[in-house]
Formats: C-alpha cells, structure tokens, sequence
C-alpha cells in the first residue's frame, strides 16, 4: 500500500477517498492552533491572521527556541498534540469560517465538528501522542507566527512541513468518527467486564 | 509583532506605579501583592514579542468590576485599567478615613482580599444622599436609619437613578477625569444590586458602612508552642533510634514534641514501622500528616502493606483485567492492552467527599527526592546529576 500524502492547499476532492481508520502523511503548511486562538475567532469576533482555506491546523502548544543570529526566526525543538476535545464547542464555526481542510490533534472530537467535516469537507486525524520531538523533526521550518501575545503555546506557529505524520484519521468527510464508534464498543464490553468484578467484591460495603 | 495592547500596558504599568503607591495602599496586603509582585514582576519578565502566558501573575486583589474576560495582555490591560480608575477616584479621600471605614467592614480588612472602590463610593453617595458632604466618609446610624427609609420600597432600578443622581451632586465636592467618572457610572448598577439585596435582607449597614475607630486585633494562638532546644532534641532523637517499645515511640513523639517544625523534623529523621507510621497517622493533625505520607512513601513500604491487604490486591487483579477486557488500548485506537498495571492505595477521606485523580495520555509524572536538614544542607536521594 502506498503512502497517502496529502499537500496543502487540500481540495475537497482530496478528502473523498479518505476513511476514518486510514494513515496519511501532510506536506506543505499546518498551523498551530489551540483554545485562545479558538476563542478569539469565535467569541470575539476577531479575524484569524492567517489565511487557512484549504490549509491544515494543528491542536498543540509547541516549543520552539529562537535561532541564534537570525533576528525573528524561530526552530520547532518539540511539537506534540493537545487535547482536541477542549475545542470541540468551537470547531464546526471554526471551519465554516476558515475553510480549514485537516484538523490534527489528540483524542476523538464529537458530533459538532463531525457535522461541521461532513458539511464544509474537512477532517480530523490524531497525531500519536508523546511523540512530540518526532514530529518537530518533520518541520522543514517556521514560516510565520501570529498573536505572539499569547505566549508560546497560544502562538499560532506556521510550520512548512514535510510528510508530517503518522496521522490517523478519526472524523472523515462522509460522518465517520472513529472514536465515538469505538466508544459504542467499548461501553458493551466494558459492562460485561463490571458484571464479572462486582459479582467477586462483595466484601465492599 | 507587537500589539498596541502591549505597549498600552507598559505604559499604563509606568503611569501607574507612582500614583498607586499612595499610602493607604500599602497597608492592603493583596493589593500589595498584586500590584508589587504580581504585576510589576509580571512586567520585569514580559517579553511582548514572546511568553506572555508563561508568566504567572497573581491578580488577587478584586477590582470592583471583576476578573476581566480576556487572555493574555489583554487581561492584564484591562485589569490594570480598572485598578487606575478605582485609585483616581480613591486618592480623593484621606488615607485615615479610608482606613477607618474599611476597618467598618472588618477589622482584619489589611490582610483580606476586599475591594476598597465600593464601599468607599457606596458611603461617599450614602452620604450625599443622606444629605451631608461625602469627604468625610462618616456614615453614622441615624444616617442609616435615613436611608433605610428613603430606600425601603424601591426596585434596584429605581436605586440605580437615586446613585447616578447622588454621583452628579458628588462631581460638586470632586472633579473626576472622564475615564473615571464613565467607570463610577458603569459601576452603578451593580452597586445598586448590591444596596437593593441589602435592604431586602435589613443589613442595609453591609453596603453603607459605618466607619470603626478603633484598630484592635484579635490574637491568634497558635495551636504549637516554642521548638524544644537543640541539645533536647537531639537528646530525645538519640533515645527514641535505640527505644525497642514501639509503641513507646508513639507515645513519646505525642507527648515531648510540641512544635509542629520538631515533629516534622523527627518524623524525617526516625525509621519508624507501618504499624508506627499508622499509630502516628491517627494521632497526628492534618498539617502534620503530609510530612508522614512524604517521609514513608517508597515501594517497599507499599509492598508491606499489600500483603496486608490482600482483598485489595485481589481488586487490583480484577480491575487490571477487567480494564483491558475493555479494549481501549493506546489513546483510545483500541487494542489488547489498556493499563500497565493498578495499584489500590488507601487514605482518610471526609464521610462526603471521595477524591479522584485522573491523569492521563502527556501527563509524566516527574518526582525527585530531597532531603534538608535544618542547616538547610540537603542530599538529593533520586537524581545523581541534580545540583541546587
């Protein structure tokens, strides 16, 4: 099986193929983007100030160091996913309004932004978590970083970045959610296994 | 790349720093804290262009309008810009009077975290409308007793109109800067809910306060007394390494040491068993308990106490493999495996209250060991590369 590469900018035609479950890799550009920026945009009204239709974000707080001699210019050290759920309330408004294509982070989301992946033609992927250091290792380099204000892991760090990945697809663009439908698996497996505990520790009062 | 609210803050910060040091301030210790540490430290490490989050900052003190709804900078301007127009309008009034009617809403008012702005414009307006002038800050029952009657009967939307016409009259004795004056009014209506829940419950003299005189304190006293002497001490630790009654070590722990710090200190410097350390941890205040649970924590201490528990360790077993029955596997991506392991540990809880710690997926749990002694020499028992 060959490796699929998706490049930014992603087409919605890009995305048709995809299915939750499925591993792909992203060249080109991806954003980090976590709960301030979420909020900025869709509690504050404010413009995001970067342009993502048909671009990727990233759900991390990433570190980066200045590199030396280069006034301005910034080198990723470690880039790991963060918790995707926090920004679930935010993220179907937040496509509509961006036009953002690849959703990365960690842990399932819920039925907001899969209507919202559905809808706009978008997807979610989990990028494997504690592996940040491997991840900066796919970041060719740092191209912008906006609302610096923020601080380093609420900046928004534009990374050009090469076969970023592994990327397990969770949310595709045809209502798939890979994590809500494990859930339902889970829930029917785990009442077995509670059935079978509680009927052994009955010395609990 | 850096925002005009950066530099609107430093700015602001610098204004500020004089005016704000004006002397009553100093006596309220949050606002001391604040303002000194919190956020001129925040301001000695302020990067704009980078780390703004990083950097904590303590804002306890409570401004009128409360915690503003922003991140980063943007916070911090806006917390610092309700502090300056709360002090503008405060620095009208004489240190001494302000001193006596926060020591009106209580004696220990130094030492809260309480908002000085309202009840200083609250009795600066109560005065104007009971129909004296407001400099003096000097509520006195009767005055009470006038307002009660003026303000008895009506909704906090009819008291809002009597504030904003007592705040015109108080630009009489005053003159406000624009910005000030806006905030004042802007603080209307809450401070009108405020008198209204008052009236409704006749505690009419918690929003219109009636200044105290008098500075007394109450003492404290401390539930520990005086460290034994060093000799004594010493003396004692060397008797109890060689007692063989284990229960005779208990028993002289309770009732030599009177000092929390020597408690501390034996508890570190003794090898005491778990049927001591259980013996103690009855025994023993809370604040004392920490110590305990610090000093006697290694694996083998757990290990004894898993045999000892073996209905525990039994509930450990199933719960592992109940667990990974499941299915979860990494990050929630199914699979075999779910939990390396489940360990049972027990401890005193409140009747209503369970406590519950969930760390999950990037949490590391990073622990090192320190041992100081009361010279503050210290060994590092967990990392051989760690210096201090």
């Amino acid at each position: 099986m060959s490796k699929k590469i998706l490049k930014t900018p992603i087409s919605a035609q890009d995305l048709e193929d995809i299915r939750i479950g499925d591993i792909i890799y992203l060249t080109g550009h991806i954003t980090t983007c976590r709960d301030v920026a979420h909020r900025r945009l869709i509690e504050g009204g404010r413009e995001l100030p970067v342009d993502l239709h048909g671009g990727a974000i990233f759900h991390a707080g990433p570190i980066v160091r200045p590199i030396a001699g280069q006034d301005g210019k910034y080198e990723m050290v470690s880039i790991g996913p963060t918790t995707s759920m926090r920004m679930e309330k935010f993220e179907e408004e937040f496509i509509r309004q961006t036009g953002v294509r690849l959703i990365v982070g960690k842990g399932g989301m819920k039925e907001g932004t899969q209507r919202g992946c559905e809808k706009y033609k978008a997807i979610h992927c989990v990028f494997p978590a504690g592996c940040g250091v491997l991840a900066a290792t796919t970041v060719e380099e740092i191209e912008g970083a906006e609302w610096m204000d923020l601080g380093m892991p609420e900046t928004l760090w534009t990374c050009r970045v090469k076969e970023f990945g592994p990327l397990i697809v969770s949310i595709d663009t045809h209502g798939g959610n890979l994590f809500e439908e494990n859930k339902i698996k889970f829930n029917q497996k785990k009442d077995a296994a509670c059935t079978e505990i509680c009927a052994q520790v009955g010395f609990i009062k | 790349m850096i925002r005009p609210e950066s530099i609107r803050g430093i700015i602001l910060n610098r204004s500020c720093s004089r005016r704000r040091n004006a002397v009553y301030w100093r006596r309220v210790q949050f606002y001391r804290g604040t303002i000194a540490d919190g956020i001129n430290g925040f301001f000695k490490l302020y990067k704009p262009q980078f780390a703004a989050q990083e950097i904590h900052i303590t804002a306890d003190y409570p401004v009128f309008t409360g915690r503003p709804d922003a991140d980063g900078i943007e916070f911090i301007y806006a917390y610092l810009r309700a502090i300056a127009y709360e002090n503008a309008f405060l620095l009208h009034f004489s240190p001494a009077n302000v001193h006596h009617l926060m020591l009106g809403v209580s004696q220990d008012y130094a030492s809260c975290p309480v908002n000085l702005f309202e009840p200083v414009l609250l009795s600066a307006l109560g005065l104007i409308l009971a129909g004296k002038p407001p400099r003096g800050l000097n509520l006195e029952t009767a005055d009470l007793r006038r307002l009660q009657a003026m303000l008895a009967g009506l909704d906090a939307h009819e008291i809002a109109g009597k504030l904003t016409g007592a705040i015109e009259q108080l630009q009489t004795y005053f003159t406000f800067g624009v910005q000030t004056i806006q905030y004042i009014r802007m603080s209307v209506p809450k401070l009108a809910d405020n008198v209204f829940q008052s009236i409704r419950l006749h505690a009419i003299e918690k929003c219109f306060v009636i200044p105290a005189v008098s500075d007394v304190r109450m003492e404290i006293i401390s539930d520990f007394s005086e460290r034994m002497a060093d000799a004594d001490f010493r003396k004692m630790i060397g008797a109890l390494q060689w007692a063989e009654d284990s229960a005779q070590i208990v028993h002289t722990l309770i009732k030599r040491v009177r000092s929390a710090d020597d408690m501390i200190d034996a508890i570190a410097v003794l090898k005491l068993d778990a049927e001591q350390i259980r013996a103690l941890s009855n025994l023993l205040p809370l604040n004392l308990f920490a110590p305990l649970l610090i000093r006697y924590h290694s694996d083998a201490f757990l290990q004894e106490n898993r045999e000892h528990h073996l209905r525990a360790a039994k509930m450990e077993q199933l719960l592992e493999d109940g667990i990974n029955k499941i299915g979860l596997g990494p990050q929630g991506l199914s699979g075999a495996a779910s939990v390396m392991g489940v360990h049972i540990e027990n401890t005193a809880r409140h009747p209503s209250a369970i406590g519950v710690a969930v760390s999950t997926g990037c949490w590391s749990h990073r622990r090192g060991h320190i041992n100081f002694d009361r010279d503050l020499n210290y060994t590092i028992t967990s990392h051989k590369e760690a210096k201090l």
